[in-house]
């Protein structure tokens, strides 16, 4: 697995950020991937986002199901880290 | 998909036909779960292989966690207190928490899932598989779990960037850890570490690592480093230290997990450039900052451990402790000229006059090779590394006994919290050079544990 992607934004200006994780659905069958630019929020939770991945193209995640999931994931992994992470709305250009 | 019911007979009727101990039962739990079911290691008596074909590795997880879930609750009736009474307390948490898919956090935490085919093999060794009666909260609890494990059957592929989880790499890049009176860390289940600034230092000068490579998370590292004792910067060159470290480690191939004799030769190029850089950038005029280092790689057959300078790195076993590194400072070199160095003379070093002088420390103009150890991964349980703050206040035999019988994610805070809150005390005697008090909290304490039990249960 690569840990780094590279987005640009609308302005075009491109940013390399780090995967969290990467899981692939085996009833979707569509792979999904979570990253940070490690930012924090007010409240001191880290910024990271979600996409589906799909040719080398990242693609917005529509349904509510699976924005629960990658959540559910997310809360897995984390429970023993002291670390906060807070899934947001993808403001990145992501084509 | 096979019934509960008859999978537990199947692994009933195997250990009776069978001369399995409890250490072959958990292995094979563990390698049905984390890597595949092999049908072969079923017994054919009965006709129980035949009964179990196509099991997957999903109802291996299920009886480990039935079991805790029985074990737990067996125990609390009785108010049993036992070892496992924390530990089943801990996972019993875990397995409760609505947020928590247990299926997945047992898969992708493995010591957790260790602790848990502990107490479940203990469990299936000594009781009735199925109890009579579950009380409500019981049922709740094991229905939860059973549908987690179906949940999680969505899942697949599941890959975890171990670095960007790191609650230690996110403090040390951002300086916090330098700022903290006291913390600890707990990274992907076996590694963990803590802090204490002491009771009279007002800045915390030591550094600490841990880490599991970004792509391999079995492949780990580890580093101490003390910022040297009063001089100014010296905080500046741990966190520096570990720093540079960290990005090095994170960006070292993964094929090197292979191979320790390629880590070791890059490690100590680093480890001098680190040195070079720190003088460089702070000593040339001031020739006053500098910082111990002690370090572990873990690669897949042995552990690679380096020092300079005076913290240390022991291993522990169910029946022993070894000091790996050699103190280089003035004390141990006085000893050691003798002839006199052993397990308890080392102890005296804590009260001797000259003990906290170093010979040598990163921040020094042409530092040269660390001291290099390589170590079996067979050999041993628990791998500890400590800044003097603790060595200097905890005899190894109490080092020992914590480190044996604290469940492995404790062990740092607990020592840590013993060094800075007990004097250590020896009065005059007939050793002459070697008496005194060191005083609680004189220092700054630092503790980093690796947990190896899974690697030898393989």
């Amino acid at each position: 697995m690569s840990e780094k992607l590279t987005i640009s934004n609308t302005s075009g200006k491109s940013k390399e950020l780090d995967i969290l994780f990467t899981f692939e659905s085996r009833s979707t069958k569509k792979k999904y991937v979570t990253y940070t630019d490690y930012s924090k929020d007010s409240d001191g939770s880290i910024n990271c986002w979600s996409s589906i991945l799909e040719n080398g193209k990242l693609i917005s995640i529509e349904t509510e199901e699976e924005l629960q999931w990658i959540n559910k994931i997310l809360e897995t992994i984390m429970v023993s880290t002291k670390l906060k992470y807070r899934i947001n709305q993808t403001d990145y250009n992501l084509n | 998909m096979i019934k509960q019911d008859v999978f537990v007979e199947a692994i009933t009727e195997t250990i009776q036909n069978h001369p399995l101990t409890p250490k072959d039962l958990k292995r094979w739990f563990y390698g049905s779960i984390m890597e595949g079911v092999n049908l072969q290691s079923f017994t054919r008596e009965n006709d129980a292989r035949n009964k179990v074909e196509g099991i997957s590795s999903d109802s291996f997880l299920a009886l480990t966690l039935e079991s805790v879930v029985h074990f737990y609750y067996l125990i609390k009736e009785k108010n049993d207190k036992n070892e496992f009474e924390e530990e089943s307390w801990d996972l019993i948490q875990i397995m409760k928490h609505p947020e928590i898919n247990a299926s997945l956090y047992f898969r992708t935490h493995s010591e957790k899932l260790i602790q848990a085919i502990d107490i479940a093999v203990k469990y299936l060794y000594q009781m009735d598989m199925i109890p009579d009666n579950l009380t409500q909260e019981q049922s709740i609890l094991l229905n939860k779990v059973f549908s987690d494990i179906e949940e999680a059957k969505e899942i697949d592929k599941i890959k975890i960037n171990y670095k960007t989880i790191n609650s230690c790499i996110l403090d040390i890049l951002d300086g916090t850890q330098l700022k903290n009176q006291r913390t600890s860390y707990l990274i992907d289940g076996n590694l963990s570490a803590a802090q204490d600034i002491g009771k009279i230092r007002t800045n915390q000068e030591d550094s600490v690592l841990i880490m599991s490579h970004p792509e391999l998370p079995e492949f780990k590292f580890l580093a101490v480093s003390d910022g040297m004792g009063g001089v100014e910067y010296g905080e500046k060159a741990s966190n520096y230290t570990v720093k540079k470290l960290s990005e090095w480690f994170s960006s070292l191939p993964k094929h090197f997990y292979y191979d320790s004799t390629l880590v070791a030769e890059k490690l100590n190029d680093k480890i001098q450039e680190i040195s070079q850089e720190i003088y460089s950038t702070f000593n040339q005029e001031r020739l006053c900052s500098g910082a111990t280092l002690v370090t572990a790689v873990v690669t897949k057959e042995d552990t690679l451990i380096s020092n300079i300078g005076d913290s240390r790195a022991y291993v522990v076993n169910e029946s022993d402790i070894t000091l790996i590194t050699e103190d280089e400072s003035m004390a141990y070199l006085f000893r050691k000229q003798k002839g006199e160095i052993e397990q308890s003379i080392l102890d005296d070093l804590r009260f001797a006059r000259n003990g906290s002088v170093i010979l040598r420390c990163m921040g020094m103009e042409n530092v040269g090779e660390p001291q290099f150890y390589s170590i079996s991964n067979h050999s041993y349980d628990k791998l500890l590394l400590f800044s003097d703050g603790v060595t200097d206040a905890l005899a190894t035999d109490r080092i020992r006994v914590i480190a044996q019988n604290t469940s492995s994610s404790k062990i740092a805070n607990l020592l840590v919290q013993e060094a800075v809150n007990q004097d250590a005390v020896r009065k005059q005697g007939e050793d002459i050079n070697h008496y005194g008090k060191v005083v609680a909290g004189h220092d700054n304490a630092t503790a980093a544990v690796y947990d190896n039990r899974e690697y030898r249960r393989k």
